[in-house]
């Protein structure tokens, strides 16, 4: 099984795994040095806000490994926002309470309003829980004096306000710590298992794997670390607004996910990054800004679909069918 | 031989390379984003020495950009050139001109946060808006980095103005002003109605503000029947509203302290079809002309909006002169309120007043006109609001023009009431 | 009594511009198995062309509104040609590539329009008032307008040979191909119909409501729901979905206050789903 396990890796990327850890070292290196390249308050911030999704979208895709697509996962990310918010502007409990409260209430969430749909597949799975998020983003918003209804909730404290770089760090902290905790799982046993249930639930039972189970937990641990998000969220934006957390948010990060490459790890993490930092370089383009999202939407599904993690495979192809083509021409 | 490639588990078949077309479009983009780059370097360069920025938060895209993009940043840049024209600001003898800087909220809180981060990045001190409920996301932001507010609309919350956020201030009335004005109005013109029917949009309808109108409505002599009727701010359709306004049947009339045309148009056209024939008093600034060339006069009828009379006499002077500009530049059919105009106006008037554009000597100045009359855009406006916002000198009361669209959906002008100062 | 008039004329209303709607969708969704995101913004889009038409250009609200169906089942045409049929049966690109139509179309509407309150003019002006009942001419056309486009879709798919030959694509699509059915050009059909029907919808609740760059996001959730709870494949259950949907949906926001009215809704949809996901009239209940 180890054996296998190291093939596979030298087969995946043709590099050993020192080589992978010390490419990894130096991306982490590059992130940490980043608040330094910049001494514009509005850069971090970007930064922050793309971190707080890289964790959204990378849940999203671990839920996504077990082969159903939950559109409900930007609504688990309010229901951490939301208590973290409630929680503090409310109760008056301080941030490092409310941002694990957040994370195990959404995740509670998530585990028990799975339960009825763990049967349910493909299409059906996905617009059932594309209502299931949207029913629960109404059932947050209508209590208006203790979520702040539509308008919103606002006046949740900040954590480290006057130091945006703390903040930073300790947002790279735990977005490492996720993504860390995500890898783990899934290249664990429960990992290959909601991959066995992906790729055919029926063999998967017919070796008494419990789809229920395993897709449930699923949904759980993806919706801790959308919860986790939303709650460092709250505690960093200070208000909340449904907007963050309905159907187009959802669908939003399905397309982060989607544009980076749904069938790799690393695609969440890029597409996250394009798809968030891009728009914001264009942003004096103002009203125009959306086009530029929409642009590379289309540019990718058109291009590239699946997504920007096989660019390189385009690129070794492309040089590989050269020969093919010159061979054919010459003929 | 087919080639295939594993991501992960998917499989690709890499036959058809498109490859091409995706290195151009790629190179396009980054010539593009280059372009755009060296644009805003240019236009750095090409600053004058002594030139003020004045930061705008307004929505560009989203459900209230039909309303803010005329209210929050055109009208606003109308002030910004009359000022201009006569030279500029005058501070301990340097002129200084004004330029507008906006950045989008995207007409959620988010975006406000997103908008608000950006212009204090851009060291930016003084800034207008955002309109409606928005400041409630950007007052922590702005009293963060001293950047001092001028709101162009607040709806009470102790989020928007009050002690925890003191750079923020009402540069126009808001909510409050418009309010007291519109009761005063209502009392002057139909003296005959007691019971009132409550309609809100979700935005303005927070508790702070339900409990204003509530209270002074009492000391008033007036009853509200039945519960205040919410709507969703981006509603599109009304009639279940409309339904609900009609079962309250006791009440005299419609009492709608806050809206945007949009809102107005949509319910009016509602409540007249299922038959409901009372007055509707709406008192923020929707122009009553747009109402009834939306609707047209089978049901714009019976209805008052908050809300001057282009051509009237009874506007001041400078109102009138920003009336003929934005008719000029604008057209003459683009809906005007003037709302965060006049906080602009105010802002700049405190700046100079202050003859400092250190945004902490401005603030002080400010509060320390408390109970003092100053001019803005719709009269003589009152600082004032010590007991509603709990800090003293950051509430404006203002007067509020009223239209009046009657039985034949005629429009005419039922003139500027005060508010008096906010309690 | 006046209340439960006006919810049931306000139902009335609701229903029939949302199954004109849905069974666009469904069209769509049926034929080529990919959930158009984009409908609601063809819905929208199709109201400010009758718009433009009907102001600018002059036309009656009558001739502009069938110059903006023509236009709009030309796009339908174009639309699958060029965005569906290269990703028929695959989910996540349908959503890449609705999302991006959806941007790009409402943006530009914000920008070019987004700055006035505008509404289609009427189609038809007064108001219709016997005993309690008080309801304007436009709202009774729009209803029987709808009412009439339904039954006529209805009828085509299911007495037509053409219709019946789109019914095969949706039950089978390799058997229908097998049969030498020309899957292509009655996918571009089915296209051109929905979204011609969608901006019929726009362009009718654009004068009874009034535009604006975001109604069609509402719409979007209520057909998707629609269409869901009707199944796939059905078009005669979406009418009976669309009826008890679009009571709901207006009986509820005057029961409850406004935000728990929408929860209930679609909670409601929710556990009807847990029961039966695949709807009622589909071809796989």
């Amino acid at each position: 099984m180890n054996s296998q396990a190291t093939t596979h890796t030298v087969k995946r990327k043709g590099r050993t795994r020192a080589t992978r850890g010390a490419m990894l070292g130096l991306l982490l290196l590059l992130v940490c040095l980043l608040p330094l390249t910049t001494d514009n308050p509005y850069w971090l911030h970007i930064f922050i806000l793309t971190l707080i999704y890289i964790i959204v979208s990378s849940s999203f895709r671990f839920v996504s490994t077990s082969g159903q697509l939950p559109l409900a996962h930007a609504a688990f990310m309010g229901v951490g926002a939301y208590v973290a918010g409630m929680a503090s502007t409310l109760l008056g409990w301080p941030a490092w309470v409310t941002i694990p409260l957040g994370a195990v209430l959404a995740a509670l969430t998530g585990a028990l309003t799975a339960y009825p749909f763990a049967r349910l597949r493909a299409l059906y799975y996905a617009l059932a829980s594309l209502f299931l998020g949207m029913a629960i983003i109404y059932a947050i918003i209508a209590p208006r004096d203790w979520t702040g209804g539509r308008p919103g909730l606002s006046g949740i404290p900040a954590l480290f306000p006057d130091t945006r770089e703390v903040f930073y760090y300790l947002c790279l902290a735990l977005t490492v710590l996720s993504l860390l905790a995500l890898y783990r799982f899934e290249h664990s046993r429960i990992g290959t298992t909601l991959k066995a249930i992906a790729q055919s639930h029926m063999v998967a039972g017919s070796v008494g794997i419990n789809e229920v189970f395993y897709r449930i937990l699923a949904v759980g641990v993806g919706c801790f670390f959308a919860g986790l998000a939303g709650a460092i969220y709250a505690h960093y934006n200070t208000v909340l607004s449904y907007t963050s957390f309905n159907l187009m948010a959802t669908l939003w990060i399905v397309i982060y996910v989607l544009v980076g490459g749904i069938g790799s790890f690393a695609g969440p993490i890029i597409g996250t990054a394009l798809l968030v930092i891009v728009p914001e370089v264009f942003r004096e383009l103002k009203a125009f800004v959306p086009y530029v999202s929409a642009g590379i939407l289309l540019l990718v599904v058109y291009l590239m679909p699946q997504g920007l993690i096989s660019l390189p495979l385009l690129v070794k192809s492309w040089f590989r069918d050269r020969a093919d083509r010159k061979a054919i021409h010459v003929k | 031989m087919e080639k295939r490639s594993r991501i992960g588990k998917v499989t690709m078949k890499v036959g058809k390379s498109r490859l091409p077309v995706l290195c151009v479009v790629l190179a396009l983009m980054i010539a593009a984003l280059l372009l755009v780059h060296s644009l805003g370097a240019a236009e750095q360069k090409a600053d004058q020495p002594k030139t003020l920025k004045i930061g705008a938060l307004v929505c560009l895209t989203g459900w209230f950009s039909s309303y803010d993009i005329q209210t929050g940043q055109n009208e606003p840049q109308l002030v910004v050139d009359t000022v201009n024209e006569r030279g500029g600001l005058n501070i301990k003898g340097q002129k200084y001109k004004i330029e507008l800087v906006s950045e989008d909220c995207k007409s959620s809180l988010d975006g406000v946060t997103a908008a608000a981060t950006s212009l204090a990045s851009k060291g930016i001190k003084f800034t207008i808006g955002p309109a409606a409920f928005f400041g409630r996301a950007s007052a922590p932001i702005t009293t963060r980095n001293k950047i001092l507010d001028a709101l162009g609309y607040n709806v009470l919350t102790p989020d928007e103005i009050g002690p925890n956020v003191p750079y923020t201030f009402a540069g126009f009335g808001g909510a409050a002003a418009e309010f007291l004005s519109g009761v005063n109005f209502v009392k002057a013109k139909f003296p005959n109605v007691k019971k009132l029917c409550m309609v809100a949009p979700a935005g303005a309808s927070n508790k702070y503000l339900l409990a204003f109108q509530r209270e002074q409505l009492a000391a008033k002599g007036y009853e509200i029947v039945g519960d205040y009727v919410v709507y969703p701010d981006d509603t599109s359709d009304w009639s279940p509203f409309a339904a609900k306004i009609n079962a309250i049947k006791e009440a005299d009339a419609v009492m709608w302290p806050n809206a945007i045309a949009f809102h107005v148009a949509g319910m009016v056209k509602s409540l007249r079809e299922i038959g409901y024939d009372k007055w509707v008093f709406e008192s923020s600034n929707v122009p009553a002309q747009d109402i009834v060339k939306l609707i047209t006069k089978d049901s714009a009828r019976k209805v008052t909006t908050g809300c001057f009379m282009p051509d009237s006499k009874s506007n001041p002077p400078e109102l009138q002169a920003l009336i003929r500009k934005s008719q000029a530049k604008y057209g003459p059919d683009i809906p005007l309120s003037m709302a965060t105009a006049t906080a602009t106006a105010v802002l700049l008037d405190m700046i100079e007043r202050a003859q400092s554009i250190d945004s902490t000597e401005v603030k002080k100045k400010w509060e320390s006109m408390d109970g003092q009359t100053i001019k803005t855009l719709f009269g003589p406006g009152i600082i004032s609001g010590t007991k509603t916002y709990n800090i003293k000198g950051h509430g404006l009361g203002n007067p509020v023009p009223h239209q009046i669209i009657n039985e034949k959906g005629e429009v005419s002008e039922g003139g500027f009431f005060p508010s008096g100062p906010i309690p | 009594m006046e209340l439960i008039v006006g919810t049931v004329t306000n139902m009335l209303i609701s229903s029939s511009m949302f199954i004109l709607v849905a069974l666009g969708l469904a069209f769509i969704f049926n034929m080529m198995g990919i959930l158009n995101l984009a409908h609601g913004t063809i819905y929208m889009i199709g109201g400010y062309v009758t718009y433009a038409f009907a102001v600018w250009v002059g036309l009656n609200s009558w001739a502009a509104l069938l110059v903006s169906t023509a236009i709009f089942a030309l796009f339908g045409v174009f639309l699958e040609k060029f965005c569906f049929r290269p990703f028929v049966g695959n989910f996540d690109a349908a959503v890449l590539v609705c999302v991006g139509i959806t941007v790009v179309l409402q943006n530009i509407v914000n920008n070019m329009l987004g700055t006035q309150v505008m509404a289609v003019p009427h189609f038809i002006r007064g108001i219709f008032r016997a005993g309690l009942v008080s309801v304007s001419y436009e709202r009774m056309l729009t209803f029987a307008i709808g009412g009439v486009l339904t039954a006529v879709i209805i009828l085509f798919v299911r007495e037509t040979a053409l219709g019946q030959r789109m019914q095969a694509i949706t039950q089978n699509r390799e058997a229908a191909l097998l049969q030498g059915i020309n899957v292509n050009r009655l996918q571009s059909l089915a296209c051109a119909i929905g979204c011609a029907l969608a901006a019929v919808a726009g362009s009718l609740m654009g004068a009874y409501t009034n535009l604006s760059p975001f109604m069609g996001d509402d719409m979007l959730a209520t057909i998707l729901m629609l269409v869901i709870l009707a199944g796939a494949g059905s078009t005669g259950g979406i009418v009976i979905v669309g009826a008890i949907l679009g009571s709901m949906n207006a009986i509820l926001p005057v029961l409850l206050t406004g935000d728990y009215a929408q929860a209930i809704y679609v909670v409601i949809v929710v556990i009807i789903l847990l029961f039966r996901p695949e709807g009622f009239f589909g071809h796989e209940a």
